[in-house]
């Protein structure tokens, strides 16, 4: 047999008012659905040691944030115990949505808002890693090899290069995470490589011929040289050696 | 045929995986889901029997888990040759489109729990196809107002899917230690209505400030958990498929990881070899 359906939107009500309130540790609303020699303190107990692990686990992935935001970890505190986790959470989600929510509490600095994009931009790469695992350990496989390789990737210029499909653009502000001296904002790339995260920052030929890439590879590097034909050769051989070298194309 | 007998991989177990005592790994999903690991999370190693461990079905709530979780699921059971995968019996969230409290409670022991659940995991079963799907009876700190107790309401679960139950032997202790029942009856009532049975093993600590036993899986496993295993491999004989020992606090030296398995592995030959 089974229960009718107003039993069943009851039960729906039910268990969103449980978890709505024990979601941010507000246990009172529980009290009369308790069976007899529980208390709230029971379910104080659950709901904290719940909310420890969430903080635990922020506190973990927004670790980068700490050498630019002062009292992140009280920050935390209060984002845990006013914002419910999202149902279905998984991987870093929890994460982008406090840092989403930052803004919303305080401005940010520039240098903040770097820091921020670096945090997100590694989020959105192993989102979609996660999204897309056969693609990303395909592509290392052939990667792992173009990587040794780079020096003498471009002997054959039949040879169709593809793009590492696990990246994130996005640029900086400032050049707090940059060594060299260039222009702001600065283009620059989050891709995969094995099992870390890179960053490579684009110069501005290097910005053209990766909207090239992005746009028309798997390509050779004879194609690839009619397309920036108004570029120089060498440049653009360059950029394709130096972005086999550090992981970003590979040979297909 | 003895079950398998492994533990739950930790970073910390991973040296010992090769003990010849061992021939079963229980995956834990969410530490499996690195989505830049490149190689199976098992690695190089082959086992008799592998399970998947999820924690976020949440069987008991109105809406069944969304397709994305079970496929993730699905794939790393299948990188990893799992046999099995299983889950608790609890709650995580309300809906797919409400809140996530972060770890299960137990829902409340009625017949509209009864419903949500059935469905749930007919639903997951359907879409695990050949691969067994099991359910845990959880340790919980407390419990909802219901119709029906808790033993009622597990067998019902068990009898009305066919699914598997992962019983853990130090939940029921738990249970029953900081609430009351007796652990050797919920274990004979329940275990008739298993199609299949696995189990875990963990040790906890006693808090005497909450005045609660807590299945913290940071201590050995406690003499009354193994004995309580021993009774647990008498009345699932022939029916249980793996044991898996947990441990996520205060890990053992070298020594420590392999003796408490050789002990797990001893208990179920022992529980085979005829009278």
């Amino acid at each position: 047999m089974s229960a009718a359906p107003n039993i069943n939107q009851e039960y729906r009500q039910q268990l969103k008012q449980y978890a709505e309130s024990m979601a941010v540790g507000m246990c009172d609303g529980t009290q009369s659905a308790l069976a007899g020699g529980f208390t709230v303190e029971h379910v104080k107990l659950f709901t904290d040691g719940n909310l420890d692990k969430r903080f635990e686990k922020l506190n973990d992935s927004l670790e980068l944030l700490k050498d630019v935001f002062d009292d992140l970890e009280n920050t935390i505190a209060d984002y845990v115990r006013t914002v419910p986790l999202s149902a279905l959470d998984t991987g870093s989600s929890d994460a982008d949505r406090f840092l989403r929510w930052l803004p919303l509490r305080m401005s940010l600095t520039p240098v903040q808002d770097d820091y921020v994009i670096c945090v997100q931009q590694r989020h959105a790469v192993e989102e979609m890693a996660r999204h897309h695992r056969q693609a990303h350990i395909r592509f290392q496989e052939r990667s792992s090899v173009a990587r040794r390789r780079a020096a003498s990737i471009l002997d054959d210029v039949d040879s169709m290069f593809s793009v590492n499909p696990i990246r994130s653009r996005a640029e900086f502000r400032t050049l707090v995470f940059v060594d060299e001296q260039v222009p702001t904002p600065a283009p620059v790339v989050f891709f995969a490589c094995e099992d870390q995260i890179r960053t490579a920052l684009l110069d501005p030929s290097g910005v053209v011929v990766f909207a090239l890439l992005e746009q028309c590879a798997p390509v050779t590097i004879s194609e690839l040289w009619c397309r920036t034909a108004a570029m120089d050769r060498r440049e653009v051989s360059d950029f394709v050696c130096d972005s086999a070298q550090i992981g970003l194309l590979a040979n297909c | 045929m003895p079950p398998a007998v492994g533990y739950a991989i930790r970073e910390q177990n991973r040296p010992i995986l090769t003990d010849p005592s061992i021939n079963a790994a229980e995956i834990t999903f969410e530490r499996a889901d690195d989505p830049l690991r490149l190689d199976r999370y098992i690695r190089d190693l082959e086992f008799d029997y592998v399970s998947v461990h999820a924690l976020k079905l949440s069987v008991a709530s109105p809406d069944p888990p969304t397709r994305s979780y079970i496929d993730a699921l699905l794939a790393i059971a299948e990188e990893n040759g799992a046999q099995s995968i299983s889950d608790h019996l609890g709650f995580t969230r309300d809906a797919n489109s409400g809140v996530e409290m972060g770890h299960f409670a137990p829902p409340p022991f009625n017949d509209a729990a009864l419903d949500a659940t059935c469905r749930n995991v007919d639903f997951i079963q359907r879409h695990f196809s050949s691969r067994h799907f099991f359910l845990e009876n959880i340790a919980y700190l407390f419990r909802f107002e219901g119709t029906m107790s808790e033993i009622q309401f597990l067998k019902k679960v068990l009898t009305r899917t066919g699914c598997g139950w992962l019983l853990d032997v130090t939940n029921v202790f738990a249970n029953c230690r900081n609430f009351g029942g007796d652990p050797y009856e919920f274990i004979s009532e329940v275990i008739p209505c298993a199609s299949r049975v696995q189990m875990h093993l963990a040790g906890g600590f006693q808090d005497d400030e909450a005045g609660m036993y807590i299945d913290s899986h940071s201590h050995p496993v406690p003499d009354d958990v193994w004995d309580l295993y021993q009774f647990a491999l008498e009345q699932g004989a022939g029916k249980v498929d793996a044991v898996f020992l947990e441990r996520d606090q205060n890990f053992p030296d070298e020594k420590g990881w392999r003796d408490e398995i050789r002990r797990v592995r001893l208990l179920a030959e022992q529980q085979e070899l005829p009278l």
